[in-house]
């Protein structure tokens, strides 16, 4: 970083316009007081045939003034280019071009000169405006502040912008020319604009921002400043002729610029800027909590972490503003939904800046920058994290500071291995082993990782733990898990069994007797057919009972190899797989993966279809099992046993019969259901004294 | 004795006897099952194996075949009876008498008597494992040779505790203690510990927790439990980090035990984690070539047989066959369908299955069904709406005697299911299937459906819905509200009330591509669980085409409507069908959120992949025969 070269001029060439002149320096004045930055202003009356401005101009210049004001006149009209560089050759400092039908708002200055020092090598600088090519703001804000009318009300714009902006200075090819901010530095290595390729006007900035980019400089946008830029009046009937002209001689010049300024189009780097200007419109209802969601994928998609959330934020909108923050292919991504009144959230996207994210598992810088720019932009009343995966482990850090509550849903056992579903060559559980030999040589495998990384990975976990004020489980099970390999402070542990992510109303509750008895014994594995989910086994037991009347289907996507025994019926809408379920004659869901399941959304399916499951004797799914008796647990790598499960079931019906029985009474609820168990945590304040073992944060 | 009794049958037991769920069911499902003349089921008590338990041994033996039976006219053998309500009876000793009828000795179900001596100590068997797997196995082991009896006392409690509290618990010790056995105790000896293969063993002393750590070396699910002296209860576990000394002690206990509590630990500890690494120098597992695909039905569908499927001239049964027949005829199988006459006779008389449905040829129907007996095939018979009238819940007159003909029966309707099930009859709901082209041919135009304003109203052809005046009077608003909206009626328009005698209220002309053009369903045949065949068809038809169904939502007897319809709550209420028609008409946003939810919802059940689970469903069911 470094200071601006000063005295600042600032240089406002002059041909017509009294009015829009008049306006434009006696903004520039209005404002000097408050500036912290050496300034002065140099007035070039490029031969104005215009009385009125000449008489303004003279007003100017025999006036006394705040700072120090210079008129010059050109003998003759040179042209716009031409006066510009009359003005560099004259100022000492760094320099703003500002046209003269612009006006500048409270603090301008003193952001623009801000704006240089935010990176090295800055070149120019350019404020957001109304009419300002890319820096131009969004039609909706123009309409708001009336932008486009005979009254703009351009300082409540220039207030709400320094309000709503998320102050990220983007990165652009090229400054605009209407109020570009030029460094001493910049001047010094690129010369003067071209006043011979560019003598009337248009294109000069362009051209002298390529210039420097050539000598490695760059271009910032100051997005927390505006300036009002009346526009279209210069040049009248010649400017498309002159735009043409600049344009091929850019064109000539630079030929890889027209791509390269498409996309930047396309890419928008002021995008998160304007979203974040529009979502200011919306103004979120500032006595509504704000709850921020960190996620691993968007909510569109289609996993059980995505369709609770999904629930649960619908659950909750009444009392509760929510936005989250999750990774995508080119960056971080985050989503606001927040309720202002209407039928529906007003829902908006950034793409927070950073480019596309990062695998490091540890702390991905990227990651980490996002979430602070989101933590920066708008207020959050609480942090909930919900999938780490994407993230890194950044966030326990970024979060530590947080003043808010930080929940944490562990959804997975990512945090006790980063091979997370704890399975070697994904069939063999390993239950956390002790010794580290042993993970050594499976993440050298799985994961092309190590056991000095995992060592790492979990020191840095565990230095974190403080960050999250409740560690929220769907399952002891799953607690269990993590509790063997970090110190969890039971206080701060909350079991939250997941609702139903698909409606439960219409659940069966009557039990076939003519189904259990005297139809041929049917097993539906259910879900992603994959191995690590059972595929294999499932495979085997069809393969087994080919030849006898028992039937093993499968209702999901493949995406393993397959038995041509089994009954595949493709992927399934979750909303109505009980409805498939009772059609197809199932008695049995077959979950038997070695995977071990942190609670399994796919077992309440089942339950809402009123059928008992078959599943690994360990993790949630054992613990469901036997909390309610609704189903069996086997060992997943005991073949032998599971074939003779089925078959003792195929002989004694009455065992089938009983077990379905529980499994219409295991009770069921929504995912509104838990709400209240969330809105607990995140109402609660860091302030409020919450440890019950004393400790207090 | 005992006198006669109403209502469901009675369990009468010896004195303390115990009898597990599972014989309980057995003996329920036996009895109710059985001939009339006889008058209950019995299970014998008989001897645990070593380290079984009461509820264990019963659910071994309840995977016996139903048919090990033996009819008796008095018993002799003590035993726990299942006796029909109308039975007196009377315990002499531990034996049951009854005052009439023969009794059926199951040998699949057994009752256990607690007080007996539980036999002499021997090595667990294998069959000590619940062969149903649930609940966990708790072994309790003392190595001492000379144990204390308050240390037996202890142990023998505290397993039948256990036991009562849905845990599997067994006791291990060289002497075996007095008082009640709900399991029979096994020697601590390594064969018992490997044959139970215990989820927790509680080493009740030092030789214990040493000899389980070596018998049970290789196994990976066990914890143990320390037993410590103590007056006072206690159950502690102890953390369980990564890189401690003892990966199986996992806590103590001592004193007193509320077992409902150490059953709760139990569970917990048996969902893990359990940190045994896996073998590395195992080889991956020698499989089949199982082929990658998404999705392909079966290499030998339940369909692979000749099915003729006969229908009176009825246009909508025909059509519902016909969908029956696209599917079978998919999984591999074939299908003819046909009206009973001359030309189908042969095909009817020699297919595996026969479906039917009655109407008009009853004599020559209930023909051929006894032709076909003789020869071994079975028919089932389709029922239609018609089988139950307004307030009758029971088929009667031929279509009764058809269906006890052919005793096997299939229905749309969830009502006239039971009904036939009521006559003693297997019956199955057979739901609407349509045929693979008119899916292709609905989802076609519905990716070409746009707003509109038309609303189309299906009357029906069954009986008329008590709430059509309601209906009437709601499209009568909206058609004075807005000059654009059009009515297509399909059905009897005589229905409709005068009011609706307008230009814009028209007949619907036949075919997908004007209903696709609708706005909204509105369905209101008799009842949606007894509506005819060609209104479900219709319904589910629409449905795929993307259009929204609204219609009442309890139509009758407690059925619910139809998937993503749109549920009237007071369908006599001509609001309530104003206000569901209204957000569809005026809110384009609406519309198309339903008519994408009803589209989705149709895929799910109304697509290639559900009709092929119905046909195989159907398949499978009727060639399985009943339980005898």
């Amino acid at each position: 970083m470094s200071s601006p070269a000063t005295p600042v001029t600032v240089i406002v060439p002059v041909y017509g316009g009294a009015s829009d002149v008049e306006r434009c320096i006696a903004s520039v004045l209005e404002h000097a007081p408050t500036s912290q930055v050496e300034h002065r202003v140099l007035i070039i009356d490029d031969a104005a045939p215009d009385e009125q401005v000449t008489a303004v101009l003279h007003h100017l210049a025999s006036s006394q003034h705040p700072v120090a004001v210079e008129v010059l006149a050109n003998p003759q009209n040179v042209g716009f280019v031409r006066t510009v560089n009359r003005g560099l050759r004259h100022a000492r400092g760094d320099v703003v071009v500002l046209n003269s039908d612009t006006v500048v708002t409270a603090g301008w200055l003193d952001r623009m000169v801000e704006t240089t020092t935010s990176l090295p090598d800055v070149a120019t600088v350019t404020p957001l405006s109304n009419f300002g090519s890319i820096c131009t703001v969004p039609p909706t804000i123009i309409g708001a502040f009336a932008l486009a009318g005979s009254d703009p009300r351009v300082d409540e714009c220039a207030a709400f912008i320094l309000e709503h902006s998320i102050g990220l200075h983007p990165e652009v090819i090229s400054g605009v020319g209407f109020c570009l901010y030029i460094t001493r530095a910049a001047l010094d290595l690129v010369g003067e604009l071209d006043d011979a390729a560019f003598g009337r006007g248009y294109g000069e900035e362009v051209d002298f921002c390529l210039r420097a980019t050539a000598l490695g400089l760059r271009h910032l946008v100051a997005d927390d400043t505006f300036v009002y830029h009346r526009g279209g009046g210069s040049f009248g009937a010649e400017r498309a002729e002159l735009m043409q002209a600049a344009s091929e001689v850019i064109r000539a010049r630079y030929p890889w610029f027209r791509a390269a300024n498409r996309a930047e189009r396309a890419r928008d780097p002021l995008a998160p800027t304007f979203a974040a200007l529009e979502l200011g419109l919306a103004e979120r209802r500032e006595d509504r909590p704000h709850v921020l969601h960190l996620l691993h994928n968007s909510l569109g998609e289609l996993g059980g972490s995505e369709k609770h959330l999904r629930a649960l934020v619908e659950a909750m909108r009444d009392e509760f503003d929510f936005s989250i923050l999750h990774p995508s292919e080119g960056g971080f991504v985050l989503h606001t939904m927040w309720e202002v009144g209407g039928p529906r959230p007003v829902e908006h996207e950034f793409l927070l800046p950073g480019g596309p994210r990062q695998t490091t598992a540890l702390h991905d810088s990227v990651a980490a920058d996002a979430l602070a720019t989101a933590l920066d932009m708008f207020d959050f009343d609480a942090v909930h994290i919900h999938n780490l995966i994407g993230h890194s482990l950044a966030p326990l850090e970024v979060l530590a500071s947080f003043e808010g509550p930080v929940v944490c849903s562990v959804r997975d056992l990512y945090l006790a291995c980063p091979n997370h579903s704890l399975l070697y060559r994904n069939e063999i559980g390993c239950g956390i082993p002790d010794d580290l030999a042993v993970c050594d040589r499976c993440l050298a495998e799985t994961r092309s990782s190590d056991a000095e990384q995992l060592r790492e990975f979990r020191a840095y976990v565990g230095a974190h733990l403080d960050t999250v004020d409740t560690w929220v489980f769907a399952s002891h099970s799953a607690a269990d898990y993590l509790d063997r390999v970090y110190d969890l402070d039971p206080a701060r542990v909350e079991i939250i069994p997941h609702g139903a992510t698909i409606a439960v109303g219409r659940r069966e509750r009557a039990v076939d007797e003519e189904l259990v008895y005297e139809e041929p014994l049917r097993l539906a594995f259910v879900g992603m057919g994959w191995v690590k989910k059972g595929l294999a086994i499932v495979n085997r037991l069809a393969d087994d009972f080919a030849d006898s009347d028992i039937e093993i289907h499968h209702f999901g996507e493949l995406k393993d190899e397959a038995s041509a025994e089994l009954h595949a019926h493709g992927p399934y809408d979750n909303e109505v797989l009980p409805d498939l379920l009772r059609q197809a004659g199932i008695h049995i869901v077959l979950l038997p993966g070695p995977y071990a399941e942190t609670f399994g959304h796919v077992m309440t399916e089942a339950l809402a279809a009123g059928l008992p499951v078959i599943a690994a004797r360990y993790g949630a799914l054992a613990e469901r099992i036997r909390a309610h008796g609704a189903g069996w647990t086997i060992d997943p790598d005991d073949q032998d046993e599971i074939r003779q499960l089925v078959e003792d079931l195929d002989a004694c019906r009455d065992e089938v019969l009983r077990t379905t029985r529980r499994a219409t009474e295991v009770p069921l609820e929504p995912v509104a259901a838990t709400a209240e168990s969330y809105a607990r945590l995140y109402r609660h304040r860091s302030s409020d004294p919450v440890r019950t073992n004393g400790a207090e944060r | 004795m005992k006198g006669p009794q109403l209502g469901a049958p009675v369990l009468v037991t010896p004195e303390g006897w115990v009898v597990a769920g599972a014989a309980r069911t057995r003996l329920a499902r036996q009895l109710a099952v059985a001939p009339a003349d006889i008058g209950g089921v019995v299970a014998l008590s008989g001897d645990l194996p070593p380290g079984s338990s009461y509820r264990v041994h019963a659910e071994r033996r309840a995977t016996g075949a139903y048919s090990d039976v033996e009819d008796v006219d008095e018993l002799v053998s003590p035993g726990a009876a299942l006796l029909r309500a109308e039975i007196a009876h009377e315990m002499r000793g531990s034996l049951v008498e009854t005052d009439h009828g023969r009794l059926r000795i199951d040998h699949g179900a057994c009752a256990h008597d607690p007080n007996r001596s539980p036999g002499p100590l021997r090595v667990a068997e294998p069959q000590g494992r619940p062969p149903f797997p649930r609940r966990p196995v708790v072994l309790l082991v003392a190595c001492d040779p000379e144990p204390d009896l308050a240390t037996l006392e202890w142990m023998r409690t505290l397993t039948n505790d256990l036991e009562c509290s849905d845990v599997e618990a067994r006791l291990a010790a060289h002497r075996v203690p007095t008082g009640l056995h709900l399991t029979r105790p096994c020697l601590p000896v390594e064969e018992s510990a490997r044959a139970l293969s215990p989820d927790l063993v509680i080493a009740v002393d030092d030789a214990a927790r040493a000899n389980v750590a070596t018998w049970l070396r290789d196994d990976h699910w066990f914890f143990v439990l320390a037993r410590v002296p103590s007056s006072t209860s206690i159950l502690e576990l102890s953390r369980f980090r990564v890189g401690g000394t003892d990966r199986r002690l996992r806590g103590h206990i001592g004193g007193p035990v509320d077992a409902s509590r150490l059953a709760e630990v139990t569970r917990r500890l048996c969902a893990g984690p359990h940190p045994l690494p896996p073998g590395f120098d195992i080889a991956p597992p020698d499989r089949p070539k199982w082929t990658q695909r998404r999705f392909r039905s079966p290499r030998k569908p339940a369909a692979a047989c000749t099915i003729a499927a006969l229908a009176p001239s009825d246009e909508s049964a025909t059509a519902r066959f016909e969908g029956f027949a696209d599917h079978v005829g998919a999984l591999g199988g074939r299908v003819t369908v046909g009206v009973l006459g001359r030309a189908a006779y042969e095909d009817a008389l020699h297919a595996d299955l026969l479906i039917a449905r009655p109407g008009r040829a009853d004599d020559d129907l209930r023909e051929l069904i006894e032709a076909r007996a003789r020869e071994g095939l079975a028919t089932v018979i389709d029922l239609g709406p018609e089988t139950l009238t307004e307030g009758i819940l029971v088929p009667r007159g031929a279509t009764a005697d058809l269906i006890g003909l052919a005793s096997m029966a299939t229905s749309t309707s969830v009502a006239v299911r039971d009904a036939a099930r009521s006559l003693g009859a297997r019956a199955q709901l057979l739901p609407v299937v349509l045929p693979r082209a008119r899916v292709l041919e609905a989802r076609t135009l519905r990716r070409a459906r746009t707003p509109s304003a038309i609303v189309g109203w299906h009357l029906g052809t069954g009986a008329a819905t008590p709430y059509l005046d309601a209906v009437a009077a709601a499209l009568r608003e909206l058609l004075d509200r807005r000059s654009d909206l059009l009515i297509h009626v399909v059905g009897d328009r005589d229905r409709i009330a005068a009011a609706l005698s307008i230009e814009r209220v028209m007949e619907a002309p036949e075919g997908l591509t004007v209903r696709s053009t609708w706005a909204a369903n509105v369905w209101t045949p008799g009842a949606a669980d007894v509506a005819d065949i060609g209104d479900e068809i219709a319904l589910a038809e629409t449905a795929v085409l993307g259009v929204p169904a609204i219609c009442a939502q309890t139509p009758q007897r407690g059925a619910e409507p139809p998937r993503s319809s749109c549920a009237v709550e007071h369908p006599d209420d001509s609001q309530d069908w104003f206000e569901a028609l209204r957000e569809l008409l005026d809110s384009p946003e609406t519309a198309r959120e339903r008519s994408r939810e009803t589209a989705r919802h149709a895929d799910g059940l109304l697509d290639p992949a559900s009709a092929s689970a119905i046909v195989n469903r159907f398949c499978g069911w009727a060639r399985r025969g009943r339980l005898s």
